[in-house]
């Protein structure tokens, strides 16, 4: 990442840059004052919440251990929660948003549906990816049919599709409506997906695997919360950036779009008859 | 149970993969944000 | 909203009497994959007896992917999209009627396949009423769901490869479900089964009704 210091810097923007150079806020980004503060806010707490997961708390063993001892491996369960939690909070995001441009009809709900499941995505695979780190150490297995993580893994595949409906639509309102309505039937999807993969798991397996928890307590339990509420800010951190980034690519296209029509327009004035172009490629 | 050093080194994966993957999509958006971003007129920045 | 569905699956069922591409492409398609089954993973019967379920709902799956691209592609050419949202019918009961033209389709092909693994994997039926009611109630949640994508993915150039993506995560509980509600149909031991029978019935009802309400914008769009 290059510093791109060729542009010049607008002159009806506020001054308010804090320092020169890299750190400047670059007038043709997505961040803002106020984006920055959060991100740095963010970063402190990151590495706080590295400093209490990975040296402070306890490992869980000995005398205060947790029924599942589970010694130092019990850190990754830190990160594993949080990033579970905002993955699921992604989501429900992304189902209420289409809810609302139903509602509303206003495409500022759309462009945060679709930031949502962006940001979405990266935690489910990560999350998918912590699980399985946990599951190796914990079960001696990358993956095992649990209920939790199918459905974690079906609502990855979910947010890809829902994502690849998104590329596949040129128009925004009905790209909009019709993503709005897959993020909500994908979303009423999870309960039973859930259910039933559990149901079918008890039909054949009667001892259930360990799982984590949440029996803890001291530093331990501060560490899982603290890591909530960095990864909030992580979350909210993206969201801003992603949001503004879909906002511009909105606007790029409707530029787009217009430039199209003025060109069609140019053409249709000058006399050029352009037979069959057009109409029926767009549906 | 698996030997305490083999316990860090699950918890060392996890942890990297995590910061390595969200570093690498935060650079990715603000990269992208200011490259799609030239094209957007000022005045439109609703955010500055 | 009841007689427009009735008009709309009229019209699907006579282009496909006059067509026949269910019961010359799709039945034949449903008994190739059970065929090719057989050859992945065993001439022996055990192993085929013993996923029989799980194959025969696979099956069904696959056959319902080409139905439903059938029954939406139906819809793209010359404009009938224009001309049935102009047209005056309640958009409900063109859900409902894409549903239910779906579902006859899907039955049909069920009916083959049911002989096909009886013949092929010499399956036992054990409590025929559990496997009537399943193939019902899972038929619905499919033709229920399968038209909700389908006419999202309607008209977009890219539908073929993104209806599997869209469609099959969600109808996963459809095939856990049938798959083991046949298993104890197959057994004769159907007091599971009926659990299962229940949850594709919710299945079914809720993605119906997610239907009548969703067409509505979906057919006013632009």
């Amino acid at each position: 990442m290059t510093p791109d210091t060729s542009t010049p810097r607008q002159a009806g923007s506020p001054a308010s840059s804090p320092s020169a150079g890299r750190w400047r806020l670059d007038p043709a980004g997505t961040a803002s004052v106020g984006s920055r503060v959060l991100g740095l806010v963010t970063l402190v707490g990151i590495a706080a919440f590295l400093l209490v997961a990975l040296v402070a708390s306890p490992p869980d063993s000995g005398r205060d251990a947790s029924i599942n001892q589970m010694g130092e491996a019990v850190r990754i369960m830190y990160l594993h929660v949080p990033v579970a939690i905002v993955c699921f909070l992604a989501f429900f995001v992304t189902a209420a948003s289409g809810a609302m441009y139903l509602w509303r009809k206003s495409e500022g709900w759309d462009l945060l549906a679709a930031a949502s499941a962006e940001v979405g995505v990266v935690f489910t695979a990560l999350t998918l990816a912590t699980g399985s780190i946990w599951g190796r150490f914990a079960w001696g297995a990358w993956w095992v049919w649990d209920a939790r993580l199918t459905t974690t893994a079906l609502l990855l595949i979910l947010f890809l599709g829902y994502l690849a409906l998104r590329r596949a639509i040129t128009d925004p309102v009905a790209r909009a409506k019709r993503a709005a309505i897959a993020g909500l039937i994908g979303f009423a999807d999870v309960p039973i997906v859930h259910y039933s993969v559990d149901w079918w798991r008890s039909l054949h397996q009667k001892a259930t695997i360990t799982r984590f928890n949440p029996t803890i307590d001291g530093l331990k339990l501060f560490a899982l919360m603290f890591g909530m509420v960095v990864f909030l800010l992580v979350y909210a951190w993206l969201m801003v950036h992603r949001f503004r980034l879909q906002y511009v690519q909105a606007r790029a296209e409707e530029r787009g779009l217009d430039a199209a029509i003025a060109e069609r327009r140019a053409e249709g004035s000058s006399g050029v008859a352009s037979p069959l172009a057009g109409t029926g490629a767009a549906r | 149970m698996i030997v305490a050093a083999s316990a860090w080194s699950f918890v060392a994966g996890a942890y990297s993969l995590v910061l390595v993957v969200l570093l690498a999509y935060v650079v990715r958006t603000v990269v992208l944000g200011r490259r799609l971003g030239r094209n957007l007129p000022p005045e439109k920045r609703r955010w500055m | 909203m009841l007689h427009d569905a009735l008009l709309v699956v009229g019209k699907d069922l006579r282009l496909e009497w006059r067509s026949r591409v269910t019961t010359n492409q799709v039945m034949p398609f449903a008994v190739l994959v059970l065929v090719l089954f057989a050859f992945a993973l065993d001439p022996d019967r055990r192993i085929l007896q013993e996923a029989t379920p799980g194959l025969f709902w696979m099956a069904v799956l696959f056959s319902a992917l080409l139905a439903i691209q059938r029954a939406f592609v139906l819809e793209s050419h010359d404009g009938v999209r224009d001309a049935l949202r102009l047209s005056g019918l309640d958009p409900a009961g063109i859900f409902l009627g894409k549903a239910a033209g779906i579902a006859v389709h899907l039955l049909a092909v069920e009916l083959v396949l049911g002989v096909g693994v009886t013949l092929f994997y010499g399956a036992h039926v054990g409590g025929p009423l559990l496997l009537i009611v399943t193939c019902l109630a899972a038929t619905a949640g499919l033709a229920a769901a399968g038209s909700l994508y389908g006419v999202l993915a309607a008209g977009l150039r890219l539908r073929e490869t993104l209806l599997p993506l869209l469609l099959l995560p969600v109808v996963a509980p459809v095939l856990i479900a049938a798959t083991q509600a046949f298993q104890a149909g197959f057994r004769q031991a159907s007091g599971e089964g009926w659990r299962w029978f229940g949850l594709l019935a919710i299945f079914a009802l809720i993605y119906t009704s997610i239907g009548i309400f969703a067409f509505d914008p979906l057919m006013e769009e632009s």
